[in-house]
């Protein structure tokens, strides 16, 4: 059955990728939002609607989030009641659990799914007892921040048909907050397994030449960017540690913070890592490349002998998925949001925030054996074949669209 | 650029700071110090690549025309088009194929 699909997000690879699935399954999209993927040549069944919805924001005076109010919304809701009117969607599918949630539920849409994509983090997360940086959020704040999401998103999730969330932590959680008639539905944004593979290793040799890398290098790629959780400076402060002790030459690959966006004061903390890089004497063995387009990712996964990612509070990122899928050993902190998922029999688990840990955890990785660690990366990839290519996943939302659009079957 | 026939002898080399992924027969290439993409379609990648791995820019003219079996003069001018756009983009040199200078 084709169908008529509402969707609203931000544009960002999580919303475009389930915007291709639909768009490829032959439905007709509707896209509302501040920006349109589709910069180029428009799909015959696509549509692009501008629609700006005020966003919350932080406020560093007194620490809190400061959400729209709901009547701040109403000339969001009209234009949205107009567009649903015209339209006549058979699904309305939100990306990220924000202010377009509150227009959609205020207008009255349904069948309405919205998928949490990483807005629910904080729902699953470790209590923390250090500050997450300095001048952040204290973590005094963090329970009344906690409760105030759950008011929050508790009353928008009494409202929603079906929510779409990354791990199975985040479906317990969900299973607490919602009604039995409401569905929860984990899907994670899986990966091309075409195109994420292994055998990309006489291209990452070029690419070796062109960072400066040896051919015999041992790599540690840490793929995420620079973000306030991504905790960069402890996985360079445990390369450091344990640089003396790993087989030699070993480099640390970077993706380079983007300067444009530095809320969070990165690029200082960049300088000052890189300053005692060189105090260390290490700076030789650091190496950045800038944010790669997405489609170049396999290559860079491929030059890795191994991957690190090292967040404190995370959904499921793609990282941990592109890496299995090119048979990368990946040493990861071992978060609430990955139990329960693949992560947990084939990868290095390590304590968040605990940099000697990190370090042991390096050196463990790269004395393992090759023969041991080929097997295990090759049947990890087998099942990402069969369980998270984007195949499966795109056949589960699309199930999900169908199953609800026409709930008597 | 000088003529066709001016830079037959020479060949072709990817600038120091680009990065090349294959995408199925397309490709898509990455400048470093602009942090720009490029994406070549099918013929542009083949005829990229044999570029970059022929001896000289007349080897690779001459193996594309096996392979295409296009009138030369449209050969010459597409692959014209695409080393003037590629030197244009900062993404390949024009090398000596002797000295490996850059001309």
């Amino acid at each position: 059955m084709t169908m008529r699909i509402l969707m609203s997000g931000l544009g960002a690879l999580a919303l475009k990728r389930p915007l291709d699935w639909a768009l490829a399954e032959g439905h007709e999209v509707w896209l509302v939002g501040e920006y349109n993927p589709y910069q180029g040549k428009q799909p015959n069944n696509y549509r692009f609607i501008e629609f700006v919805t005020p966003f919350r924001t932080y406020d560093w005076t007194t620490n809190s989030w400061i959400y729209i109010p709901v009547d701040q919304l109403s000339a969001n809701v009209a234009q949205l009641k107009e567009i649903a009117a015209t339209f006549k969607p058979d699904i309305t599918h939100v990306h990220y659990v924000h202010d377009d949630v509150h227009c959609c539920v205020l207008a009255g849409l349904h069948p309405l799914i919205v998928s949490a994509w990483g807005f629910l983090n904080s729902l699953v997360d470790e209590p923390r007892e250090e500050p997450i940086i300095e001048s952040q959020i204290p973590d005094s704040n963090i329970s009344t921040e906690k409760q105030r999401l759950k008011n929050v998103y508790g009353w928008l999730l009494s409202n929603l048909d079906a929510i779409i969330v990354e791990n199975p932590t985040l479906v317990e959680v969900c299973q607490s907050l919602l009604s039995p008639t409401q569905r929860i539905e984990h899907i994670p944004l899986g990966t091309d397994t075409q195109h994420f593979h292994p055998n990309y290793s006489s291209n990452a040799a070029k690419w070796r030449q062109v960072l400066k890398i040896p051919d015999n290098a041992t790599v540690f790629f840490s793929p995420r960017a620079w973000y306030w959780c991504y905790e960069q400076e402890k996985i360079f402060q445990a390369f450091a540690k344990v640089y003396a002790d790993l087989p030699q030459p070993a480099i640390l690959l970077f993706i380079k913070f983007n300067p444009v966006h530095d809320d969070y004061g990165i690029e200082k903390l960049e300088k000052e890592m890189l300053t005692q890089a060189k105090t260390l004497g290490i700076a030789d063995s650091l190496r950045w490349i800038p944010a790669l387009p997405y489609e170049m990712m396999p290559t860079a996964y491929n030059l890795a002998d191994v991957v690190i990612n090292y967040p404190f509070t995370d959904a499921f990122p793609s990282t941990l998925v592109e890496a299995a899928a090119c048979q990368r050993p990946v040493i990861t902190s071992d978060l609430r949001a990955y139990r329960g998922t693949f992560v947990e029999e084939y990868y290095t688990l390590v304590e968040p925030r605990n940099v000697e840990a990190l370090a042991k955890a390096m050196l463990e990785v790269v004395k393992e054996s090759p023969v041991e660690r080929i097997s295990r990366l090759e049947k990890l990839r087998q099942h990402i074949v069969e369980n998270y290519d984007e195949k499966v996943m795109s056949q589960k939302l699309m199930t999900l669209y169908q199953e609800l659009a026409s709930p008597s079957g | 650029m000088e003529s066709f026939d001016l830079i037959l002898i020479k060949k072709i080399a990817l600038l120091d700071d680009v990065l090349t992924h294959p995408i199925g027969k397309k490709s898509m290439l990455f400048k470093i110090e602009t942090e720009r993409e490029f994406n070549l379609n099918e013929t542009a990648t083949r005829m990229l690549n044999i570029l970059l791995e022929s001896t000289s820019i007349e080897a690779a003219y001459n193996q594309l025309l096996q392979e295409y079996k296009i009138a030369p003069e449209f050969l010459q001018k597409d692959l014209l088009a695409l080393i003037e756009k590629l030197v244009y983009c900062q993404l390949i040199a024009i090398k000596n194929p002797v000295s490996e200078e850059e001309v």
